[in-house]
């Protein structure tokens, strides 16, 4: 067994009061769903597709921390302290979800000759902001060129 | 000629094994030629001809116009039956015995764990990553992540979650960090993991003056390097994972005054409390104030720590 | 950077003499493909956290790419680069000359978002009885860059070179060079305490060389494979240390007391150096040796490391040991027997810690050797049997021993020395091509895991002796009391939350019901505890499932997609010491 209880102490001497540890347990649960899908194909000779999907939802949360009442064995000068955390689970959640789009094409112009062209979508919400503030954003990128083979 | 798929015993590939493994070293192989081989097997022969194999080895005294049975063990029996299970196939080579035949050539360190490796034990062998038998036996840079996740599809996710090392943008590879042949990475100057990941993040190597125990224990007590969703990879996030090990600040339990403030000796600091406000200035992000928490040789401010509080 | 430019020089130049000698005219085949183009990036709200290693630059920007690739008879020569910006470039050549020479060559650059803590948490006054509009302790922040944009550039060249120098006994030389370099801005923060705990953060330049220099020689000796491998690291910062202004210790409040808050800080009133990155050298010296002994093969190597601080001169020497040996017990069983040990030794420094209220009754020196937590020696060993019960099934079970001491370690009674035994079993099942499946167990015992130093709990306060810290203005009595420092005495140092009992479980199955599609599925499961913390109740569990496809109905066509799912849970303890804030 633990060698002290959760609550101790009863020191009112001095410049400053000191009595031992409060304590509680709580659980920190983080999940992740991922989804992919990708597919790609030549429906002629000349043409070349491809597509991808994935779509992420992450959180992380930590449960209310319910600690005991430290004033069964605490003097009165802690009196002016708070010793409850209710709302500390809320500080630090997490709660992100995230959703990639990425189409492609190439086509065969001539012998040695391709186009290609591709895009990519990006959007990420965040709806449990941390120290960064609210980090949902989208990005968005088309890109074409043409590929000569010799 | 159609092929059958029987599956031949196991013992009798390791012997061929065995047997085509002394006949190379020895330079004695003379079953049958290449030429018989690609009789049947024509488009094999053709793409093999591109090969660095074939061309690399097309000059070896010791294995000219033999080259498929420097691979594939004497070839003179399954010609002569036309049964699969009379020749080496090292596509279907397992731990027990068989793993061992490009080990023959290939014996430079990177190889060295290949026997002892999870890998091997899991019967992988080299064909699973690896197609001898056209141009690119090597999986391409683009291609590496692509294969290992064929089997590690746990890690492909993890690789989207929020905070990840960035190979899904293709920066970086599985082998950036893991040797799948079982030997060791580039770079890395240990066995350990730690010596692993300092080999990019040197700069935590030290020794520090102030240390942050678990950082000189084991990386992985805080991240998780496939993939967190807590930022910088780290299993929780803060300050929970810190709350595994530490009590929290004993100024987490002043009270705190509801309205705004202002700072008597510097009034340009002036501010807005909450009742919550000195928790979620405690309790929200240790690494605020410990921002040298991989270590430091600076000294905290206050002496009560010895200094080592990690601040700076 | 000068250095790295005459390596990677000197490298480029031999990878072309290579090729060039290796080149034979007869027979040369080749290959060349070009690509241009250009891209057109948007984003929109917060970009940095969906695209942090990405570059932004919003507008439409052209972008190269080319292929070549080259092979005669005995040489291969291929390159392969990309242009996407100039933060985002890649390139690689590599060269092969018949088994004489091989050279390789890659440069990789990217750009990473960090992102601006905006601190804005940290913004507090306390509420005292006193003083209703709020008096006594006040936390302060101060963004001095709000509008910083912080990222890193990080390069990476790597040139790595082999060359067979007698083929007689497959002697051959390998050299390699690895620069990292990170170059960007990034975000400090530092705090002062006294006057008013006030973060200020403040944008600094990020300069950071990493230099990996590797020479080995290996080679045959009879039927034995050996070689050695010298490694040098040098990792530095190439700006100058950011300074932060500490201000002059004083009561938050009445301006007062400077010589008693003082005395509690190390220093105040200057500027002070902060996150200084330390110059840091590394060596190592590697030997190996692979062979056969008996039935078995065997793989060893006994390395010598030493890493060196320049900015303190505090070094930490290490050597490690690693003896594999795999061997057939029958044709139907074989055994894999793996034994490492290594030894960690780091220099303790003397910490200088400016005496605690000076002149007083209660004055302390808290000067001090700091042990390293370095210090160690390690051993491990497991031994594996692999049995093939029939063509289908393989069983293999695992035992392991591992060993921690930790010499030195700064924390009091058990909890130094951690031992851990293993356990494992493993059925693998193949049926042909159509169908694998595993499933494996394993669970491992710790005793006195690692315990992180400065514990979770303090003893109560009365198990102290108050200290005398002065005399009663008015009575002349002697006044006892406790200080803040006395705390880091009362703390439980040999309770983790590190866990005792460790136990997983893991599925992982392939089936090809037909030729053109595969099915993936694996489940990992795992619970961990600490035994030793029955009141805690501390435990770790994991779940992770993975289902996977790819579906090839036709030769044109590939489908592939999979869902997956983690859960992770840590019961953990929420501790703070009850103190008067």
């Amino acid at each position: 067994m633990f060698p002290f209880p959760a609550v101790r102490g009863d020191s009112t001497i001095g410049e400053i009061e000191h009595f031992g540890s409060l304590y509680t347990m709580a659980d920190y649960e983080t999940k992740a769903q991922n989804v992919y899908l990708s597919i790609s194909g030549s429906p002629t000779a000349k043409l070349r597709l491809s597509s991808t999907l994935m779509y992420n939802k992450s959180t992380g949360e930590y449960d209310q921390v319910n600690m005991p009442d430290p004033s069964i064995e605490v003097s009165s000068t802690l009196v002016d302290q708070d010793f409850t955390f209710d709302d500390m689970h809320e500080y630090s959640n997490l709660d992100y979800s995230m959703i990639q789009v990425s189409l492609g094409l190439s086509y065969k112009l001539a012998d040695g000759v391709t186009f290609t062209a591709d895009g990519e979508y990006a959007d990420l919400t965040d709806d449990a902001g941390y120290v960064y503030g609210i980090e949902s954003g989208s990005l968005f990128m088309v890109r074409s060129g043409m590929k000569f083979d010799f | 000629m159609k092929q059958t798929t029987k599956a031949g015993p196991r013992w009798l590939a390791t012997a061929l094994i065995a047997v085509a493994l002394l006949l190379m070293g020895q330079g004695l192989l003379a079953g049958v030629p290449d030429e018989t081989c690609a009789d049947c097997h024509d488009e094999v022969a053709e793409g093999f001809a591109e090969t660095m194999h074939a061309k690399f080895l097309a000059d070896r005294a010791d294995l000219e116009g033999h080259l498929c049975e420097s691979c594939h063990g004497d070839g003179t029996a399954h010609v002569n039956d036309e049964d699969p299970a009379l020749i080496i196939n090292p596509a279907k080579a397992d731990q027990f015995g068989s793993s061992q035949l490009c080990m023959t050539c290939h014996t430079d360190d990177q190889f060295d764990g290949w026997m002892f490796s999870e890998h091997a034990g899991a019967d992988v062998n080299c064909a699973s990553c690896h197609t001898v038998h056209t141009s690119d036996a090597t999986p391409a840079a683009a291609q590496c992540n692509e294969t290992c996740y064929s089997c590690h599809s746990d890690v492909r996710a993890a690789g989207y979650m929020p905070s990840h090392h960035p190979i899904a943008e293709g920066k970086m590879t599985c082998r950036d960090c893991h040797n799948p042949h079982g030997g060791s990475v580039t770079m890395a100057m240990g066995d350990s993991k730690r010596d692993l990941c300092l080999s990019c993040h040197a700069e935590i190597e030290g020794p520090h003056v102030y240390e942050h125990a678990p950082v000189t224990e084991d990386c992985g007590i805080c991240h998780d390097a496939h993939g967190s969703v807590a930022d910088k990879l780290l299993k929780q996030t803060e300050p929970a994972l810190c709350l595994n090990c530490h009590a929290m600040h004993f100024h987490a339990t002043v009270v705190s005054y509801d309205g705004d403030f202002e700072v008597p000796m510097a009034p340009e600091r002036a501010g807005t409390s909450n009742p919550d406000s000195w928790k979620s200035g405690m309790l929200t992000k240790c690494t605020q104030c410990h921002t040298a928490i991989h270590g430091s040789d600076l000294s905290s401010q206050t002496t009560t720590t010895g200094g080592n509080a990690l601040t700076r | 950077m000068r250095h790295t430019k005459i390596f990677v020089g000197v490298g480029l130049l031999l990878l072309l003499a290579a090729t060039a000698w290796g080149s034979d005219t007869d027979g040369v085949t080749q290959e060349t493909s070009f690509w241009i183009g250009g891209h057109l990036i948007d984003t929109s709200d917060y970009y940095k956290k969906v695209g942090e290693y990405r570059s932004f630059e919003e507008d439409v920007w052209p972008e190269f790419g080319l292929t070549y690739k080259s092979t005669t008879p005995n040489s291969r020569f291929f390159f392969k680069g990309h242009y996407f910006d100039r933060d985002e470039m890649f390139g690689m050549i590599s060269t092969k000359v018949s088994d004489i020479f091989t050279g390789k060559f890659r440069y990789n650059s990217f750009q990473r978002q960090t992102g601006q803590d905006l601190l804005e948490n940290i913004e507090a006054r306390e509420w005292l009885p006193s003083v209703p509009k709020g008096g006594g302790k006040i936390l302060t922040h101060d963004i001095t860059d709000p509008d910083a944009d912080y990222n890193y550039n990080r390069k990476e060249i790597l040139s790595e070179f082999s060359a067979l120098l007698s083929r007689e006994n497959n002697l051959r030389l390998t050299v390699a060079h690895r620069a990292i370099i990170k170059e960007g801005t990034e975000q400090l923060i530092s705090n002062s305490h006294c006057f008013s705990c006030h973060l200020e953060s403040k944008s600094a330049k990020v300069e950071d060389r990493t230099h990996d220099f590797q020479a080995g020689l290996d080679t045959k000796a009879g039927n034995l494979d050996v070689g050695y491998k010298f490694g040098y690291r040098h990792y530095e910062s190439t700006t100058p240390t950011p300074m932060a202004y500490y201000e002059d210790a004083k009561h938050p409040v009445k301006g007062t007391s400077g010589a008693e808050f003082g005395s509690r800080l190390n220093y105040d009133g200057s500027s002070m150096p902060i996150d200084a990155k330390p110059k840091i050298e590394k060596t190592s010296h590697k030997a190996r040796i692979k062979g056969a002994a008996g039935k078995g093969q065997f793989a060893s190597s006994f390395a010598l490391s030493k890493a060196t601080n320049k900015l303190t001169d505090l070094s930490a020497k290490s050597w490690a040991g690693v003896f594999n040996y795999a061997v057939p017990i029958s044709p139907k069983t074989r055994l894999v027997a793996k034994a490492s040990a290594t030894s960690i030794t780091a220099d303790d420094p003397y910490i200088d810690v400016n005496t605690f209220r000076e002149g007083k009754p209660s004055a302390v020196d808290f000067d001090y050797i700091r042990y390293s937590v370095l210090d160690r020696t390690t051993a491990d060993f497991t031994a594996q049997i692999f049995h093939r019960l029939n063509p289908k099934t393989t069983l293999s079970f695992l035992a392991g021993y591992n060993r921690v001491a930790r010499e030195d370690y700064p924390v009091a009674g058990d909890g130094t020395t951690s031992s851990t035994i293993i356990g494992q079993a493993k059925v693998r099942y193949r049926q042909g091509m159509k169908l694998t499946t595993s499933f494996k167990y394993r669970f491992e015992k710790t005793s006195d895991p690692f315990v992180s130093g400065k514990g979770l709990f303090e003893v109560p306060g009365d198990a102290l002796e108050p200290v005398h810290y002065g005399y009663d203005a008015a009575t002349g009595d002697s006044l006892w009391g406790y200080f803040y420092y006395m705390r880091e005495d009362l703390w439980y140092q040999a309770i983790t939350t590190e866990p005792t009992d460790y136990h997983e479980v893991n599925l992982s199955s392939t089936f090809r019901p037909s030729a053109k599609t595969t099915l993936n599925l694996k489940v990992k499961g795992v619970i961990d505890k600490n035994g030793d913390l029955d009141s805690l109740d501390v435990k770790h569990s994991k779940l992770n499932g993975n289902l996977s496809f790819t579906f090839m109905p036709d030769l044109k066509w590939v489908l592939s997609g999979g869902v997956s799912y983690r859960m992770e849970k840590s019961r953990g303890p929420v501790a703070v010491a009850l103190f008067d804030g």
